[in-house]
């Protein structure tokens, strides 16, 4: 699950043309950690939901990398 | 003289006249099993003054019910009138009275049906010898109004349709070179799809693109491969039949129609008197909001574009989107044949803009190079955050893609 997740979130990094991690950590924010607007959080719920059948936002916002893990 | 083709089935206009001498009756809400009897049906009704409904053939059983629809319906004709030549069969349609209603292609959603009198859905038909020669590629649904159009113009000039309509691109080129179609009218992802060519078609010296909103850069396409064609931007549709035409995607509103076309918070607004008699539309004023977004290009001039439907912009986080916007630049990729922008709802920004795709053949894409390609050239907001590659963009019936 974490592979699938870092592939994602690489995925909008290149996107954005950022460079992309090469591992993630639970405790890093979206906002901060990861810099990712409310674009790249609309971005990150379709594929996650493409990929797992989630939406993370589904009841109310989340922040870190921790809280994704939790819903999934 | 042949009237119709359609893949190994020919009309003539003689089998036409055999037809409407020998049949007593039509049906009033034919769902057609083929173009050929659609045609023989319709022709009968208007030689003989009837009324009738164009239904399309895949009207669900839902749509007929909400719309108290009889179907299948044979309607009797007391002493039919009898046709001896092409030239009466033709004067006995130009001048009937026959009221045809017609649907739209339910693109919004629903279907809402429309009744013109003959006179109004042919006031735009041009009669002349010069047309006598025209064959036509019939690429849009027959019972639409656009086909309908067609229709007229082919058989009030004795001319040959040849049927293309959803056919794949080779059997379009085939029937192109075959028939050496003169005029082809249909909608501009008829054309994307034919795009691109190995070769170029001399026989087409006219192409008119409606239906849907064009842009310039289809049109310099269509131009490289249609060297001899003149090409036609047309704006219509089923509530008001043809209103403008253009070259190119600028539109001017005509001296005469000053007063009769107004824009309102940028929304085209039609006078009745443009389109005839109805008591089927909501009025303002005596004006019809069309539903189409225009923007001016020169006021003094009435030079005017469309930009997109009113109820097609997608809302972004507060942003408006409109898809034809970021449509037009992404068709513009070499390898990109055809692309459907459209919203899906979302928890973070209300909607969130989704892209489909269709390549050319042989080609490959990856989502960050459509993300890089459109870097720059349109806000960020705009940009596809939902990107799918498919084999085929799924049409409507009209043959315009499907608006999700």
């Amino acid at each position: 699950m974490q592979e699938r997740l870092l592939t994602i979130i690489n995925s909008i990094k290149r996107n954005k043309f950022e460079e992309p991690f090469s591992q993630i950590t639970p405790e890093q924010t979206l906002r901060e950690d990861l810099n990712f607007d409310s674009f790249d959080l609309a971005e990150l719920t379709v594929k996650i939901e493409e990929e797992f059948g989630v939406d993370i936002f589904e009841d109310g916002l989340v922040s870190s990398v921790h809280e994704i893990y939790s819903k999934l | 003289m042949l009237f119709l083709t359609d893949r190994d089935v020919s009309l003539s206009y003689k089998e036409i006249i055999q037809h409407t001498n020998t049949s007593k009756a039509y049906v009033d809400c034919y769902v057609y099993p083929d173009l050929k009897s659609y045609f023989l049906n319709w022709i009968f009704a208007l030689v003989n003054q009837q009324n009738i409904a164009l239904m399309d053939s895949d009207l669900s059983p839902k749509e007929i019910l909400e719309n108290n629809l009889t179907i299948n319906q044979v309607v009797a004709v007391s002493d039919p009138k009898k046709i001896s030549t092409v030239d009466d069969l033709v004067d006995a349609i130009r001048y009937s009275n026959s009221e045809i209603t017609l649907f739209t292609s339910g693109t919004t959603g629903f279907t809402r049906k429309f009744t013109h009198p003959l006179k109004n859905l042919i006031r735009k038909i041009n009669v002349s010898d010069e047309r006598r020669n025209d064959v036509w590629g019939f690429a849009f649904n027959p019972t639409h109004v656009a086909g309908v159009q067609v229709f007229f113009q082919a058989i009030l000039n004795r001319n040959l349709l040849v049927n293309v309509f959803m056919e794949p691109k080779e059997v379009v080129i085939k029937a192109i070179n075959d028939h050496k179609i003169t005029n082809l009218s249909s909608t501009p992802t008829f054309y994307r799809l034919l795009l691109p060519l190995s070769q170029s078609f001399d026989s087409v010296k006219k192409i008119t693109i409606g239906g849907e909103k064009s842009d310039n850069h289809l049109i310099s396409q269509l131009e490289n491969f249609f060297p001899n064609a003149r090409i036609n931007n047309v704006y219509g549709s089923t509530e008001t039949g043809p209103l403008f035409s253009s070259q190119n995607d600028e539109f001017v509103v005509l001296e005469k129609h000053i007063g009769l076309v107004k824009v309102v918070d940028d929304e085209l607004y039609i006078h009745k008197d443009l389109f005839g008699e109805t008591t089927q539309l909501n009025l303002i004023n005596d004006f019809y909001a069309s539903g189409d977004l225009v923007e001016w290009l020169d006021e003094g001039k009435r030079t005017f574009r469309f930009t997109s439907r009113k109820n097609e912009l997608i809302n972004v986080g507060g942003y408006k989107v409109n898809p034809y916007e970021v449509e037009d630049e992404l068709t513009q990729h070499p390898k990109i044949r055809n692309v459907r922008v459209f919203g899906k709802a979302n928890a973070v920004l209300g909607n969130v803009i989704c892209c489909e795709i269709e390549l050319l053949p042989d080609s490959e894409m990856k989502e960050e190079d459509v993300r890089f390609f459109l870097n720059g050239k349109i806000q960020n907001f705009k940009i596809p955050r939902k990107i799918s590659f498919v084999e085929k963009i799924e049409l409507t019936r009209t043959g315009k893609k499907k608006i999700v």
